[in-house]
């Protein structure tokens, strides 16, 4: 499939969490989708990079341990859509409580992944800009990866 | 995605920006269960009180009381009698056969 812009993607919040880490498990889940998003961020895991300098031969390179990121969405403040208040509820809850979350492209590919919300910041800037919101949702599982139907 | 509906009562008016509806504050609707999950966790709705079940509590307590009513004789309670038992005690007094009769039906 060849490259799309990012207009028509989603994101959306879940309380549950699925029974087992793959795409069924995620898609028996019930995702309440986040309104007034203008970004979703990036998304993907990194891993650590384990450097080995033999006497003779050159640098290795090796994969340590994987960091899943976060993702970092932007959004005009609303506070009756539901699913930026289940995001509010997650920022809130101090609880070690993992959040389902779910990233669609327009082409329907999905994005499958569990987190904790950081932070729910609210920025009210000039007289003409929105009331924005930027919460930072850390990504704690693998990034399951569902191609377009 | 679950087929099954939760009777919710709404909490706090909200949107669902992804079915698009709207829901106003306590009003009581059917919601899918899983959206009635998130939402629930969000604090926007609880389950609705069920009232289906009260009727029956109260025909139980009227068939107690009229069964109170035959072993104690005629009183002004037994003549709101709900079901056939309770009306073999509205008979009069002298009326022992019926009485007994209704005693070993339960």
């Amino acid at each position: 499939m060849g490259s799309s812009t990012a207009a028509g993607s989603t994101l959306a919040i879940s309380a549950g969490n699925p029974a087992t880490d793959d795409a069924a498990g995620y898609t028996a889940l019930a995702f309440t989708e986040v309104g007034q998003i203008d970004k979703i961020g990036a998304l993907g895991a990194v891993f650590a990079k384990v450097d080995f300098q033999p006497l003779k031969g050159p640098k290795q390179k090796h994969k340590g341990s994987v960091d899943y990121g976060s993702l970092g969405p932007s959004m005009a403040y609303d506070a009756t859509d539901a699913g930026q208040v289940l995001l509010r509820t997650a920022s809130d809850d101090a609880t070690s409580k993992l959040y389902s979350f779910k990233v669609e492209f327009p082409t329907g590919e999905k994005r499958y992944f569990q987190g904790r919300v950081f932070g729910y910041p609210e920025t009210v800037d000039g007289a003409d800009s929105v009331i924005t919101a930027a919460p930072t949702i850390e990504i704690s599982t693998k990034i399951v990866k569902v191609a377009a139907p | 995605m679950s087929a099954t509906k939760k009777n919710a009562r709404i909490i706090n008016s909200f949107t669902d920006a992804g079915t698009g509806e709207a829901f106003t504050a306590r009003s009581t609707v059917p919601i899918d269960a899983g959206a009635f999950a998130n939402y629930e966790a969000a604090g926007l709705v609880e389950a609705a009180p069920a009232t289906a079940s009260k009727p029956k509590r109260k025909s139980a307590s009227k068939r107690k009381t009229a069964a109170v009513s035959r072993t104690a004789g005629p009183s002004t309670k037994s003549a709101k009698p709900s079901t056939g038992t309770a009306a073999a005690a509205v008979a009069p007094a002298g009326d022992t056969t019926s009485a007994a009769g209704s005693a070993n039906s339960e």
